[in-house]
């Protein structure tokens, strides 16, 4: 593979992530610093490079050079209205020096980060294909997106590639492939790698503001996690649900009521973005835009301000919803595990039997996932709370318990051989709400963050290029 | 009492040793301001040290695994060269359905065949024939994946059809559909 292709692959990833980052500055949504800006954008970005490329084929496009300049116009547009324009007011953080176990904590998750990008590197260019779900499947459909010559042909799978799954990854390979000018195992490659890292860079900054160590703590426990290494490595979308799923709650903690009403409702908007981009990646998507969704909204109860949020987030999540449901409607097969249920799916769900196979599975699952690292996560966590004063938040362990029931009720229904489902699916499903997990778990809301922002709070108008310096 | 000393004197020698007086001394360590200073001090150490023996290891275990099988060459991922055969093959058939014959027993071999053939023909449709191949239904470009070659020339000589064989020659066109 020739270093343009890579370039105008790498330039394909670039230009969303930086238009999105751009837009999340403008606005003053997301972690702060240029790491979880462009993490987050990354992610963003990735959703709505799948959107176009999907709508342009809807719409009788095809994948050559003209969709590139299209796709790359539309990109360039977003980026300039985001950088021409006047930015929101951003509140500066007091600069606060690190500490020095700060600093080697960011020494050692960096050594970390490069020895898990080398180490993805090497498996993907030893297994181009990625593992058995990637090239039988997803990168399977990326090629049937990207090669055929029709809008009928490109839409049309055969049915044993499980036609009603979402195309968020399908049409994002299919994207960088229109890019690269032709079908290449690097694209599915690069898009995995960029996918994992930008979990793990995400989980580092949104875990900031609780500080330095818990922060590198979750990273570094993120990626010490060999199931969900291997699932980054497999080009499978396990981890590019779990992004999707970690931005819809970092985006949702950003929601908060004590925060000024626009930025609240632009991070509702933003993470219900995240949740409709969730379930265009994944079916399961849809069970994590439930859950998430359900418990952040309890957790602040029904008031004025909480309701507007969840109207946005509604609102935001509206393009990618549509788009998984025009492609569920036009696809003939129903998923294997819905066209399965009838008047034995209530027996399945009471049997004890299999309630008992399920609930071991699931324990003997998360005492395995990545050699033990829940307990070290559990462990690491205890010994960095300090007791008292900072607050944590709850609801994201709560619709993490939530989900992971919804997951353990499918496995109850399933028409599949219950231990063989168990054994391909439940360490994928672990995988997927593990960045979530971390987050819950490390989270501290810092002492004065915990007040509503008071006027005296140094708000300032940030230029376009540059943040203002603080004045207080 | 030294520890050697202690194991050389036996179970006789354990009610002699300072337990008490060690653990009154641990105490008054940690009732020390400065002790408490350090060990809370020390937590985020701790904590960090903790969570990097994961995050270093893990990443070093997938280098571990996957650098051999790089230095091993190509032959790791025999799917990839598989798929880039068919797909080679696959430039000179038309965009219409193709169907899939195997003499292979297993199923998890036939799968594996049939999964990376419609990969690499995609956007056609990969019509997987069943086990039987001695009896084509239908005219239409075929791949097949036979072990014996012998079996792959009979089917052909039947069928008239195209067919891709793997007999330990890699795979190759022998006739085309008339």
């Amino acid at each position: 593979m020739s270093v343009a292709i890579c370039a105008r692959m790498a330039i394909a990833l670039a230009l969303p992530t930086l238009a999105a980052g751009a837009w999340l500055r403008r606005v003053g949504v997301g972690p702060h610093g240029i790491v979880g800006r462009s993490a987050l954008g990354f992610v963003l970005g990735a959703a709505m490079g799948s959107l176009t490329f999907t709508g342009w084929r809807a719409l009788g496009g095809t994948s050559n050079v003209t969709y590139a300049l299209f796709d790359g116009l539309i990109f360039t547009v977003l980026l300039i209205a985001a950088v021409a324009g006047p930015n929101s007011p951003v509140t500066i953080k007091p600069s606060r020096a690190s500490s020095m176990v700060e600093r080697t904590a960011q020494v050692v998750a960096t050594v970390s980060a490069s020895l898990a990008v080398a180490g993805w590197v090497i498996a993907s260019r030893t297994a181009p294909l990625g593992d058995w779900d990637a090239w039988a499947m997803w990168n399977a459909r990326a090629r049937f997106l990207f090669l055929a010559p029709t809008t009928r042909e490109a839409f049309w799978f055969p049915p044993v590639l499980h036609p009603d799954y979402p195309l968020l990854l399908p049409a994002s390979v299919a994207r960088l492939f229109t890019y690269a000018g032709g079908v290449t195992t690097a694209a599915p490659a690069m898009l995995a790698v960029a996918f994992a890292l930008a979990t793990a860079a995400l989980l580092w900054a949104a875990l900031q503001r609780s500080g330095g160590v818990p922060a590198a703590a979750a990273t570094l426990l993120l990626l010490g996690t060999s199931t969900w290494l291997d699932a980054a490595r497999s080009q499978y979308a396990d981890v590019p649900l779990a992004a999707f799923v970690l931005a819809f709650a970092v985006l949702l903690a950003d929601a908060s009521p004590t925060r000024d009403a626009a930025r609240c409702l632009a991070s509702a908007a933003f993470a219900g973005f995240c949740a409709g981009a969730a379930f265009w990646t994944k079916n399961e998507g849809a069970l994590y835009l439930c859950a998430i969704g359900a418990t952040w909204f309890l957790a602040g109860g029904w008031k004025a301000p909480r309701l507007a949020a969840a109207g946005a987030l509604v609102a935001g999540s509206a393009a990618p919803l549509f788009a998984t449901a025009l492609h569920k409607f036009a696809q003939p097969g129903q998923n294997d595990i819905l066209a399965a249920q009838g008047a034995s799916a209530l027996s399945r769900l009471m049997d004890p039997a299999r309630i008992a196979v399920v609930a071991t599975a699931f324990g003997r699952g998360i005492v395995a996932l990545g050699d033990g690292v829940v307990f070290g996560a559990l462990v690491v966590s205890l010994v960095l709370a300090t007791s008292g004063s900072p607050r944590r938040l709850r609801w994201p362990l709560a619709a993490v318990g939530l989900a992971l029931v919804g997951f353990a009720t499918v496995f109850l229904l399933t028409p599949h051989p219950l231990e063989w489902h168990l054994a391909t699916a439940l360490h994928r499903l672990l995988v997927q709400c593990w960045p979530l997990a971390l987050y819950a778990l490390f989270y501290r809301e810092p002492a004065a963050a915990n007040a509503p922002e008071s006027p005296a709070a140094a708000v300032v108008s940030a230029s376009a290029g540059s943040l203002a310096a603080p004045t207080a | 009492m030294s520890l050697p000393l202690l194991f050389r004197c036996g179970a006789g020698a354990w009610p002699t040793f300072p337990f008490r007086a060690i653990l009154r001394f641990m105490k008054t360590c940690l009732q020390t301001r400065a002790t408490r200073s350090w060990l809370m001090g020390g937590r985020p150490f701790a904590a960090l040290a903790l969570a990097a023996a994961f995050g270093l290891a893990a990443p070093w275990k997938i280098l571990r695994v996957w650098w051999p099988l790089r230095q091993a060459g190509a032959e790791s991922d025999p799917g990839s060269q598989l798929v880039a055969q068919v797909e080679a093959l696959g430039a000179s058939l038309p965009l219409a359905p193709v169907a899939f014959v195997s003499d292979s027993t297993d199923p998890a071999e036939r799968g594996l065949h049939y999964f990376l053939i419609q990969h690499a023909l995609a956007p056609r449709m990969v019509q997987d024939m069943g086990p039987n191949v001695s009896t084509p239904r239908e005219c239409r470009p075929v791949i097949g994946w036979f072990r014996d070659p012998a079996n792959a020339r009979e089917y052909g000589a039947k069928s008239g059809m195209r067919i891709v064989l793997d007999g330990g020659q890699g795979l190759q066109l022998l006739e085309a559909c008339p």
